[in-house]
């Protein structure tokens, strides 16, 4: 199973990685959306990479159970400027909405030691109401969804030369709903900033409550839809049912050639 | 510094005491000491995942206990100690988790992730932040909330534990772990690292001596530090007294030589032969299997020689609270089961938390229970095998199996299934079955629960882990956690402030309030959003005290 699973990956998965996300969300042409010359970026730095896992020889596995129908498409384990990072896509193989969902992950070496392990919630863009008459709201991965997550806490001292192999798994909640509007997020585009790439755009409290300290996060991808980074959004207002929140991120050094925002907190 | 510590302590500086006569606090409370019994400690072992309640409780709710009420359930293994093991029935632990958990006012608690609060809460007593009112919302904050006071055993161990700290150990041999595991917190949102087996193992090795009883504080001395400093809080209260100048002197002179003649005299019991002799010394087993049930010899497995580290751990007094902590998420393929067992707990092939019931689910469930039930049976029989004073270290022990929630696919927590081995020095009653919550009216058959109401095998059924349906009815078994953590401090000795919450300084001597709230309501919103959330009913549990 191990030693299928990133051959299997890379032939079966590539096409879903490089068409989903990217029909989510506007894709700049490589280096085209830096903005302004001269921006300290590598825009298009990550363009030939077209791999669904970094990096490269590294082992990803399912633990018992797995996602369910959740599938990693793509996962990249880097260093960060402070921590040990890795980010993932999955995609929603199944029919029905994984709700309230969180990625969890082991790193082992060669010889099956475990280094670290991290955890973190997969984002989502669509929004449903529980159909028991509570009226709860539940935020979900919709069937054939593409989430993402990032874990930017892994130990720093964590040495990723010695992380061989990474076991993921998934809760969430396969719940009876309906779906409702939520959080939506429009004109997201990568701009130049000094110390690298930022995002900006709009987000909009599409639920009939408002909205405290909105979030977002946006996941620069290279070519196969890999996340490289993270770019982070936080605003402190409260954004009315209705309304917009104009955001700009915090920004990323490698913006790859397309990216994928999503919201990154609900009311 | 506890009683007893002083005892042993005091007694082995001999002339040194006798050179400071003037030292009347010292003398009294030697006095004092003389009295009391030997060292005492709790060991607790926590696992994941709930249990099948109707094949864990034995089918009484209050009486004696015997071998043949634990015979007929999976807590067998457990039956040959049937005289000495109290199970407290009707306990809440705190802060449960339910899909209508909207904020203040609404639900039994927070609306974080279901097992995020639940093991945040479940020894600090405390709420997590940040907080949810969405139980089916996404991102990090739902799944990284952490607590905002520290666990039991930190709150024990800063008053008992010479290093002022826990030994905490992962069976598995995980050191961190993730707020939705995680259990022990030195302090708010701070996770304490676990120590491995060989850590814990090798701080032992140094105290290998013959001689006396070694305690606490004649291991803090091994370590170095200064008898001074043991008794700093005696001392300062004389130093801060009116004092001649000749009378400084001499406390001055005596200082110095009880740190001079402070040498140590190890336990008679602390030895490497009681290490093999547990089984403490071995090594980590590294073959077939999984990282708990792999074999170390033809008697213990992995999970034991961690037991047998804590046991050794208990006897040579190097530390008086210890954890035990066993995985989340594992794969128990030496038990033959080759799935995770949190999706095991819910009855399903993967982590969905509802869907069609998947096949031996519920047999496999019941292999896991009988396998810890084994686990802290090996354990209080190391315990009872180590004579001391009149009994053995298991008299003197508190040691309790808690699980994380009562039936893992409804994540209650309301009668929650704890059972203890050891009086804790004649604190606790034992071979008795003690219902906590009776005037909740609930019969013997009610207080089984409802574990096998869904996914029996052989039956084609759906699970659902949102409608709590193999939950005990949240009616009934709702006697708060924090009067038996209580009842726990207080066996050990511990000391409170004047508001009866643990204080290391006193000034009272008995702990009666732990914790944020006693109530599961008051924690739905976060800390603050429920008015008037606070220890409603304060005190230990009387009904379990011996006398």
């Amino acid at each position: 199973m191990r030693a299928k699973f990133l051959p299997l990956l890379a032939v079966s998965l590539f096409p879903l990685a490089c068409s989903s996300a990217p029909q989510d969300h506007a894709l700049p042409e490589a280096g085209a959306s830096a903005g302004s010359a001269g921006a300290a970026t590598t825009v298009g730095g990550s363009a030939s990479i077209d791999t669904l896992i970094a990096p490269e020889g590294l082992t990803v596995t399912p633990h018992p159970g797995g996602c369910g129908a959740l599938d990693v498409i793509a996962l990249t384990l880097r260093a960060g400027p402070t921590n040990g990072e890795l980010y993932a896509a999955l995609k929603n193989g199944g029919e029905t909405p994984a709700c309230s969902p969180a990625f969890s992950v082991q790193l082992f070496d060669s010889t099956e030691q475990m280094l670290a392990n991290g955890l973190a919630g997969l984002l989502v863009k669509r929004f449903y109401r529980l159909t028991d008459g509570s009226n709860t709201i539940a935020a979900c991965v919709g069937p054939g969804d593409t989430t993402m997550v990032a874990i930017t806490d892994l130990p720093a001292e964590l040495a990723l030369t010695d992380v061989a192999r990474v076991e993921y798994w998934c809760n969430f909640w396969a719940l009876d709903v309906v779906e409702t509007s939520g959080l939506r997020l429009s004109n997201v585009r990568a701009v130049a900033r000094e110390d690298g790439v930022a995002y900006t755009g709009a987000l909009e409290n599409g639920f009939d409550v408002a909205l405290e300290s909105p979030t977002v996060a946006v996941f620069p991808l290279n070519r196969a839809g890999r996340p490289l980074g993270v770019a982070r959004g936080q605003g402190a207002l409260t954004v009315p049912p209705g309304d917009n929140w104009d955001f700009e991120t915090d920004t990323v050094s490698d913006a790859g050639v397309a990216f994928a925002a999503y919201p990154a907190g609900g009311p | 510094m506890t009683n007893f510590n002083r005892r042993i302590l005091l007694k082995g500086l001999g002339g040194a005491v006798v050179a400071a006569p003037f030292l009347s606090s010292i003398w009294e409370r030697s006095a004092k000491a003389q009295a009391m019994t030997t060292p005492k400690r709790t060991i607790v072992m926590f696992t994941h995942y709930g249990c099948i309640t109707n094949k864990w409780f034995p089918a009484k709710l209050t009486g004696e206990l015997t071998a043949a009420d634990l015979m007929a359930t999976n807590l067998a293994p457990l039956a040959p100690f049937a005289k000495k093991l109290l199970m407290p029935r009707g306990i809440r632990t705190m802060n449960e988790w339910t899909a209508n958990n909207t904020g203040a006012g609404k639900g039994r608690g927070q609306g974080n992730d279901s097992h995020t609060q639940i093991a945040g809460s479940i020894f600090t007593c405390q709420p997590v932040t940040p907080n949810s009112n969405d139980p089916f919302s996404f991102g990090d904050p739902k799944f990284k909330a952490m607590p905002i006071g520290p666990s039991l055993d930190h709150v024990m161990a800063k008053q008992l534990s010479p290093s002022g700290t826990p030994l905490f150990m992962n069976v598995a041999g995980m050191s961190k772990e993730q707020p939705q595991s995680a259990i022990s917190y030195s302090a708010g949102e701070q996770i304490f690292t676990a120590v491995t087996a060989t850590q814990a193992f090798s701080g032992l090795t140094n105290l290998f001596k013959q001689g006396t009883p070694m305690n606490a504080d004649t291991w803090a001395i091994s370590k170095g530090k200064a008898i001074t400093d043991i008794v700093k809080g005696d001392l300062s209260r004389l130093m801060a007294k009116d004092m001649s100048k000749a009378d400084k002197d001499k406390l001055a002179a005596w200082m110095e030589l009880a740190n001079q003649v402070g040498s140590v005299v190890a336990s008679a019991q602390c030895t490497q032969e009681l290490a093999m002799t547990l089984g403490a010394s071995n090594k980590l087993g590294t073959g077939t299997g999984d990282a708990l049930t792999r074999k170390v010899n033809d008697t213990m497995d992995n999970a034991d020689l961690y037991s047998a580290i804590a046991a050794l751990t208990a006897a040579c007094n190097a530390n008086p609270v210890i954890f035990l902590k066993y995985p989340n998420n594992f794969t128990f393929s030496g038990l033959g089961i080759n799935a995770d067992s949190h999706n095991q707990s819910h009855r399903l092939s993967d982590a969905s938390m509802q869907g069609p019931c998947v096949k031996d689910a519920v047999a496999n469930l019941e292999k896991i229970d009988s396998y810890y039930a084994q686990k802290f049976a090996n354990l209080v029989k190391m315990l009872d095998s180590m004579a001391e004073d009149s009994g053995t270290v298991l008299d003197n022990t508190v040691a309790v199996w808690m699980n994380e929630m009562s039936d893992g696919n409804a994540h209650n927590l309301n009668n929650a299934p704890i059972i203890q081995a050891g009086s804790g020095g004649g604190y606790f009653k034992t071979g008795q079955v003690i219902n906590l919550d009776a005037a909740s009216g609930a019969t013997p058959e009610q207080m089984l629960g409802r574990s096998l109401s869904q996914c029996v095998d052989g039956t084609p059924q759906t699970s659902n882990g949102v409608n709590q349906g193999t939950g005990t009815d949240s009616k009934y078994g709702n006697a708060p956690v924090n009067k038996y953590f209580c009842n726990i401090m207080n066996a050990m000795g511990m000391k409170a402030d004047a508001s009866g919450f643990p204080a290391k300084d006193g000034p009272a001597s008995e702990v009666t309030h732990f914790g944020y709230s006693d109530k599961t309501e008051d924690f739905a919103g976060g800390a603050g959003a429920v008015q008037g959330a606070t220890i409603h009913n304060p005190g230990g549990f009387t009904e379990l005290k011996a006398s």
